[in-house]
């Protein structure tokens, strides 16, 4: 059991309030862990991108595997810190991430163009100690944690992110039973996993459709068609969100819109603070949305 | 004697606590301020009728016996969990799982219903205004599920005993599941479930979800 939730605001851009008050709303889901991936909020050039670390020991290591410039650093908390890096690709800034991944006590939380902010703890801590409510952008994704499948640690909060198909993330709640064949199947086109999450195989999957030229709606529902077991999860890209519900619709997902915002939550009371005479949709079994972001 | 409770701040386990306090003197509660909180009179017993100004959470009603309960706005997942006498009416949308289990009384969703309505509901009445969506009466095993509108995917899906009379059409049956015309009895009982709740149908226009056989797995 786990809580998600997902904006997508049409002119405003207070994404880092809405999320909190979403997910304070659910945390009754979970409160292992939270995890928030706000885009359109960075202000980077073409070829600056962000990555943001848990750094339990070897620090002094992070310079050999970052291999470019860096513009600038930041210490968010005791063992966070962010990087900000000139990369002359996406591609190059994945293998500055799996170098990190193996240097031990480092883990790489999220590489890219938008802001990822994840750490054990409820709704208000997280919130209050990464400063989320300040956090603007275009749209984003959230999630507190009930830990089923993996230990409970910032590397396996959510969202979880692959770095094969820049700034796609995921968010989820459920559990995806036939995972280990999904991901030796992955596994053998090359992609590498960091954790033993099942939410992880959901992200590779979709940015390996997107990588084959599948649209986000194609995606979704190429996952619902081969993923078993009970879920939803929502899926963030630089331009969009995504929502995708099992075939049997055993776990729950409701879609709100308004004038001013789409709104995707595992339930009704998330949308209690930010609802106003929008229309509510419930998730069918298997239905997939995409909701985009206006430019 | 006709109270007002305001639930704003509160938990569950301590809105439930007043309900409980206020259903045992007072013939009617209006509840403000609910905010799609879950478990909303959840366990309650007696003859009170509990008004909601807005929406629910999960499990509104579960577990009731002889409470009245109107919901002037929608509920999420599994409102009248197995509730064995009592009445629930839903102004909106049931969510999933509506009426599971329910062993009595009547739950009147007049919005749409979402998956798995009634599923393994031992007896009651469940009535969805609108639609009810995928697996409609999953293992249901007695009463009786009326759906003005239409059934989704495999409606009926392992039905055991009781009947899903719908007034549409309906998508896919699931295993165990046939389509019948309903008889004249079905129509009378129909008729006195429309005039009581004020439903505007004709009962002859409808048809029926029914097992196929009685012990459908163990021969």
């Amino acid at each position: 059991m786990c809580g998600i939730a997902g904006i997508v605001f049409k002119k405003e851009n207070g994404v880092g309030k809405t999320l909190v008050d979403m997910l304070s709303q659910l945390q009754h889901r979970g409160n292992d862990s939270v995890g928030f991936a706000i885009y359109g909020g960075l202000e980077l050039g073409p070829n600056e991108y962000q990555i943001t670390l848990e750094v339990l020991k070897n620090k002094s290591e992070i310079y050999n595997a970052i291999d470019a410039e860096i513009k600038h650093q930041e210490e968010l908390s005791k063992e966070i810190f962010r990087y900000t890096i000139f990369s002359s690709s996406y591609g190059h800034v994945g293998d500055i991430v799996g170098k990190l991944n193996s240097i031990e006590g480092i883990s790489v939380l999220g590489g890219g163009k938008y802001e990822i902010i994840k750490d054990i703890g409820c709704v208000s801590e997280v919130a209050s100690k990464f400063d989320v409510i300040e956090k603007k952008g275009t749209h984003g994704i959230g999630h507190v944690r009930f830990s089923t499948e993996s230990a409970v640690d910032r590397y396996r909060a959510h969202p979880f992110q692959s770095y094969i198909y820049p700034d796609v993330t995921v968010v989820h709640n459920g559990q995806i039973t036939n995972c280990l064949k999904l991901r030796s199947k992955l596994e053998k086109k090359g992609h590498k996993f960091s954790t033993d999450n099942d939410t992880e195989v959901i992200v590779h999957y979709i940015a390996d459709k997107l990588m084959d030229g599948f649209s986000l709606e194609e995606a979704l529902k190429e996952s619902v068609r081969e993923m078993d077991g009970p879920f939803t999860y929502i899926i963030a890209t630089d331009n969009a969100i995504g929502v995708a519900m099992d075939k049997l619709g055993l776990r729950p997902g409701i879609v709100y819109e308004d004038n001013e915002l789409f709104a995707v939550a595992s339930e009704k009371v998330a949308l209690e603070r930010i609802a106003k005479d929008g229309s509510i949709d419930v998730l069918a079994s298997g239905e997939v949305r995409v909701l985009r972001v206006e430019k | 004697m006709r109270s007002i409770i305001d639930l704003s701040g509160k938990t569950p386990r301590n809105a439930n606590r007043l309900i409980r306090k206020y259903a045992a003197t007072d013939k009617k509660i209006v509840l403000k301020n609910v905010n799609s909180m879950h478990y909303i009179a959840a366990g309650l017993v007696g003859n009170c009728e509990i008004e909601v100004d807005g929406d629910v959470g999960y499990y509104a009603g579960s577990m009731i016996h002889g409470i009245r309960i109107h919901i002037k706005g929608r509920a999420g997942w599994y409102p009248g969990d197995n509730m064995t006498d009592g009445e629930i009416v839903i102004e909106g949308d049931g969510g999933d799982g509506a009426g599971q289990g329910m062993y009595g009384g009547t739950l009147y969703v007049k919005g749409n219903t979402n998956s798995r309505t009634g599923q393994i509901m031992k007896n009651g009445t469940i009535i969805v205004g609108g639609d009810s969506k995928f697996m409609t009466g999953l293992y249901m095993m007695g009463g009786r599920i009326i759906v003005l509108g239409n059934l989704g995917e495999f409606s009926g899906e392992s039905i055991i005993g009781g009947a899903i009379y719908f007034g549409g059409e309906y998508k896919s049956l699931g295993k165990n599941a046939k389509v019948e015309k309903i008889n004249e009895k079905d129509a009378r009982e129909l008729q006195v479930i429309f005039k009581k709740y004020g439903i505007k149908a004709n009962p002859k226009k409808f048809k029926k979800i029914v097992p196929e056989k009685s012990r459908p797995f163990y021969g």
